[in-house]
């Protein structure tokens, strides 16, 4: 397995979903191959950057206008 | 109010139920928008369409999902049509920030470790903020499977089903969306911290 192989692999590897064979082959290229050992962990920190940087922990509230348009539109529903 | 309230109410269309559900979930709701459209007012036209589409929609949900979870879905779904009914502009190639390969299959360019940790990059704003900037860059069609499996946390299967393409297209989609998004966030988290 070559580095450009590695790369295919890398979302199957880091979602735990490679045969346990090609898992085994990746892992001893890793073993060997500094820059694809680097670029691994270059995704998986990136998918972790994605989901640090969409983090909704500090979400604010709706704005008022906007609430009050949802519910003007809300309240032309027919209730049956 | 209870989760079991809420249902109650929201199932009998109570209208004093559905505007705490509008102030509760609301603003969660305009930041998934936000991040599937990247324009304000598309966004906010978003959230009042899910809203409207969750009322009338009310009888069908049984209370085996969360509310919360339920409001979630409308909104990924509502924010997709718009995206579908926006004019089509033609996607840039993503092929320009995936990773390249000499001959022989070794990489043309040298890897180092970044500077520091991601959880302690993106504890500063401002790198915050280009991360974000750098996920709207993404050609929509990687941008959007990348925050529904990433960001949004629907699996492979329900990604596929709300893009309506398969599963396999929506692995193939992830990976390169997330190859591209390392691309463009490396100049911001290999240096110092900044």
């Amino acid at each position: 397995m070559n580095c450009r192989e590695i790369s295919e692999f890398l979302m199957d590897y880091v979602g735990n979903t490679l045969d346990q064979d090609v898992q085994q082959t990746f892992q001893a290229h890793l073993t060997q191959c500094t820059n694809c050992y680097e670029y691994l962990s270059q995704y998986r920190e990136t998918i972790k950057a994605g989901q640090l940087a969409c983090h909704d922990d500090d979400v604010s509230e709706l704005p008022d206008d906007l609430v009050r348009a949802v519910l003007a539109a809300l309240s032309k529903e027919p209730r049956t | 109010m209870t989760e079991g309230a809420l249902i109650e109410g929201l199932r009998s269309g109570d209208e004093h139920v559905f505007e705490t559900l509008v102030r509760t979930y609301g603003g969660r709701l305009l930041s998934v928008a936000r991040r599937m459209l990247n324009n304000e007012e598309d966004a906010r036209d978003a959230v009042q369409d899910a809203f409207i589409n969750a009322f009338r929609a009310r009888a069908t949900f049984k209370g085996e999902a969360k509310i919360s979870t339920w409001l979630h879905s409308i909104v990924v779904n509502t924010s997709l049509m718009k995206l579908r009914t926006r004019k089509r502009k033609a996607e840039e190639p993503i092929e320009s920030y995936l990773p390249r390969f000499l001959p022989d299959g070794h990489h043309t360019q040298q890897y180092a470790s970044w500077a520091e940790p991601v959880d302690v990059a993106l504890g500063r704003k401002a790198t915050a903020e280009r991360v974000r900037s750098a996920i709207e860059t993404l050609p929509e069609t990687y941008r959007t499977v990348v925050l529904l499996r990433d960001i949004e946390g629907f699996t492979t299967a329900e990604t596929a089903e709300i893009v309506k393409t398969t599963p396999n297209a929506v692995k193939i989609r992830l990976h390169r969306g997330r190859l591209a998004l390392r691309t463009l966030i490396a100049p911001h988290l290999a240096g110092a911290a900044t």
